[in-house]
Parts: C-alpha cells; sequence; structure tokens
C-alpha cells in the first residue's frame, strides 16, 4: 500500500522513537503515553529473544543480556517481516557487534546459533524427500536421507554442556540436526569428525558407501575395515531408527 | 605434503578444515573418540538437559547406538519457569509447527500486547521468579 509522504514520515519518527527514545516531532502524538507504546513493543521484542534463547537467557549476566537486546532494539533495524525471525537478526547483530569479544563469552555465537538452528530447521519448509528402498545392503549403494537436516561445525560444546563450562573447551564439535517427518520435532546428535565425513559424504550422494569407506581408511590412517563397518553400520542403523537415514536409492 | 594429498579426498565442507589441521591429522584422536556419537534427543531434551541438568550429554546419553535417549520432557516441566523456554508444555518452540502465523505465536506468544502478561497472571511472578533465580545463581 502507498503511503503519504507525510503519513511515511510520522511512521517512521514513531518507530524511531520506540527504538531509541529520544525525542521527535511525532504530529498529535500526546508526549506523555508515547513511553507506553515504547515499552510495550520493547517487551515483544525482549519476550522474543528470552523464548528463542532460553539457555542464554538463564546463564548469561541479566545487565548484559538486558544490554545486548537493547542495543538490538535501539540499532538494528529489523528486516524480517516476520516475528519469529527476529531473533536470527539479534544472533547476526551480535555478531556484527563482536559482543563474544567484548562481554567476555566466547561461547556467545556458537550458543545463539545452536539455539536458532531448532527454530530454524522447525520452520523450515517441507523438502521432498527421495526416492529409497528399505534394505540393509548399503555397502555398494547410495544411501537416501532425511533432506530436511543441517549439519554444523561449532567451537564450543555448547549442545552438551552448560555454556560456561564449555568456554575453556574450545575445539571442533559437529552436529547433526534433522526435522522428523511425522512429528516435526528436531533431533540433535553430536558426531566425531569421522562421522561427520561419513555423513557429508552420504549427504553428498557421490560415491557409495564401500567407496566412502576407501576414503575414510586413508584420510584417518585407519587400518581396520572390519572395525570402521561396524561401528559405522552401527551409526547408520541406529540413524535409520531415528529418521535420519531412509534406506538406498 | 601428506595434508595436500588428503585434501584432495576430503569432500565434506566441514570437516576439511578440521582434518587438514595438523593437531587432527598428526595427533589423531584415539579410535573411540573417532566413533563418537551421541543421539542427543530432541531440542526440548538437549534445553533440558543444559538448564536443569547436570549438563554433559558424553556421560549422561552415553550414545549406545539405538539406546533411547534417558533424560524426558517432565524433567523440563518440573521448574517450568518463563524465558526458560518451558512454560505451560513440553516444548514451547515446538508448539508452532509449520505456520508463520503460529511461529509469531510462539515466540511471543503471550506477549502479543507487550505486557507478557495478557490473560496469565502468573506469568509476570514467573519471570521475576526467574530473574531472581537468575540472580541468585550469581
Amino acid at each position: 500500500m502507498l503511503l503519504k509522504t507525510e503519513t511515511y514520515n510520522q511512521q517512521s519518527n514513531f518507530a524511531q522513537y520506540c527504538r531509541d527514545g529520544k525525542d521527535l516531532a511525532i504530529l498529535g502524538a500526546k508526549q506523555e503515553r508515547l513511553p507506553h507504546y515504547r515499552r510495550l513493543i520493547f517487551n515483544v521484542v525482549k519476550d522474543a529473544m528470552e523464548t528463542t534463547f532460553p539457555i542464554s537467557f538463564k546463564y548469561i549476566e541479566t545487565e548484559i543480556w538486558d544490554e545486548m537486546v537493547y542495543n538490538f532494539f535501539s540499532w538494528h533495524k529489523c528486516s524480517e517481516p516476520q516475528v519469529w525471525r527476529m531473533p536470527e537478526e539479534f544472533f547476526e547483530f551480535c555478531k556484527s557487534q563482536n559482543y563474544a569479544e567484548k562481554y567476555n563469552l566466547p561461547f556467545l555465537f556458537d550458543l545463539l546459533y545452536f539455539e536458532w538452528l531448532e527454530v530454524e530447521l522447525y520452520m523450515m519448509e517441507d523438502i521432498q524427500y527421495p526416492k529409497f528402498k528399505k534394505t540393509e545392503n548399503w555397502l555398494t549403494e547410495k544411501i537416501a536421507v532425511n533432506p530436511e537436516h543441517k549439519i554444523v561445525k561449532l567451537e564450543y560444546p555448547v549442545h552438551l554442556e552448560k555454556p560456561f563450562d564449555a568456554a575453556n573447551k574450545k575445539g571442533d564439535y559437529f552436529l547433526l540436526i534433522y526435522r522428523e517427518k511425522e512429528s516435526g520435532r528436531v533431533q540433535f546428535a553430536n558426531l566425531s569428525v569421522l562421522f561427520t565425513f561419513l555423513v557429508e559424504n552420504i549427504v553428498l550422494c557421490e560415491q557409495t558407501l564401500e567407496e566412502i569407506f576407501n576414503d575414510i581408511l586413508y584420510i584417518f590412517g585407519i587400518n581396520d575395515l572390519e572395525m570402521l563397518q561396524t561401528e559405522a553400520f552401527t551409526l547408520l542403523r541406529d540413524l535409520q531408527a531415528r529418521g535420519f537415514v531412509l534406506g538406498v536409492k | 605434503m601428506e595434508n595436500k594429498k588428503r585434501s584432495s579426498f576430503i569432500k565434506g565442507t566441514l570437516v576439511a578444515g578440521a582434518l587438514l589441521s595438523v593437531t587432527a591429522l598428526s595427533a589423531m584422536p584415539s579410535s573411540s573418540s573417532l566413533f563418537n556419537y551421541n543421539a542427543l534427543g530432541s531440542g526440548a531434551e538437549v534445553r533440558t538437559e543444559i538448564l536443569h541438568g547436570n549438563a554433559n550429554p558424553f556421560n549422561n546419553f552415553e550414545a549406545k547406538c539405538g539406546e533411547k535417549s534417558t533424560t524426558k520432557a517432565e524433567a523440563k516441566s518440573s521448574a517450568a519457569k518463563c524465558g526458560d523456554g518451558t512454560c505451560g508444555e513440553g516444548d514451547k518452540k515446538a508448539a508452532t509447527k509449520k505456520s508463520n502465523a503460529k511461529a509469531s505465536e510462539a515466540k511471543a506468544s503471550e506477549a502479543k500486547c507487550g505486557e507478557g502478561t495478557c490473560g496469565e497472571g502468573d506469568k509476570k511472578a514467573t519471570k521475576k521468579a526467574a530473574r531472581k533465580a537468575k540472580k541468585e545463581k550469581k
């Protein structure tokens, strides 16, 4: 809908006032009532953040959390029209402001990202499942997996530990996240580097499992194929039971 | 040199960095950690564990393939506090599936008016309790 320039300016002024609280000429508005609008809108933003990031909210010092959310509210011009996407912008905002360093919270970005991922996966558009056959003859076939998934690398084990316990455990952590087809629930699995390599290559679907195993033997310097197969099949069977591995193509 | 050779095999984008780092290849983790896998459960279960539990799923879930995770949402409901994502029932985030409109409700469900208290007298109180608990924790 096209707005008159004056209306647009009024709305922009009002939005700006709500964000930073600095007085701007807003025609017809009663000054004493304006702060209430600001308070109410801020509460919506604050509540959205606390709901999306319950772990961050719980463990980050209240003053710091409030400051981050308040700065986001004041400085960031949200581009997403959907409220549920606002937390992603908060995560990006915190990164752009380098709050991890500023507040000495090294795990901050990983934690916000990890918490956001659940929402993102949960709300993602449906992806067509591939056609597959149920068989255990995996070795010479290409394996079909649930397409509604993500594999991410984290620097801190924020998915395994309380954030401040994770802070001194910097390393490479791999997380498989997928959405169950029927229930829509988002499931998490912590993977080793080897299993991440295996799952990534299965997802790429360029090689049979046998070929992937050969690469693993070489790359990881393993010389026990039988052990590799046993461990990998155990993983794949479990992931199949959990709805990530579907079968073979 | 060896790393370069190996890199041509590494198709996975995520692990490439980790594998090519000197520590990853020269000090390869033991076979037990190479085959480590932990099914952490649903988002609600992971959150519950970190928020209220011992928060070390390596110990608690111990990733035996096929094993069902042991922590359940009931742990979550035991200390439901606003802001912990536990208000009401098991999984507030999960309550919103498949609809953007529903999603907005989930993220700011009881705060439509901005007060966060509409039609729910207790919410303010529980939020205060959450803040108080947070302060006590410190």
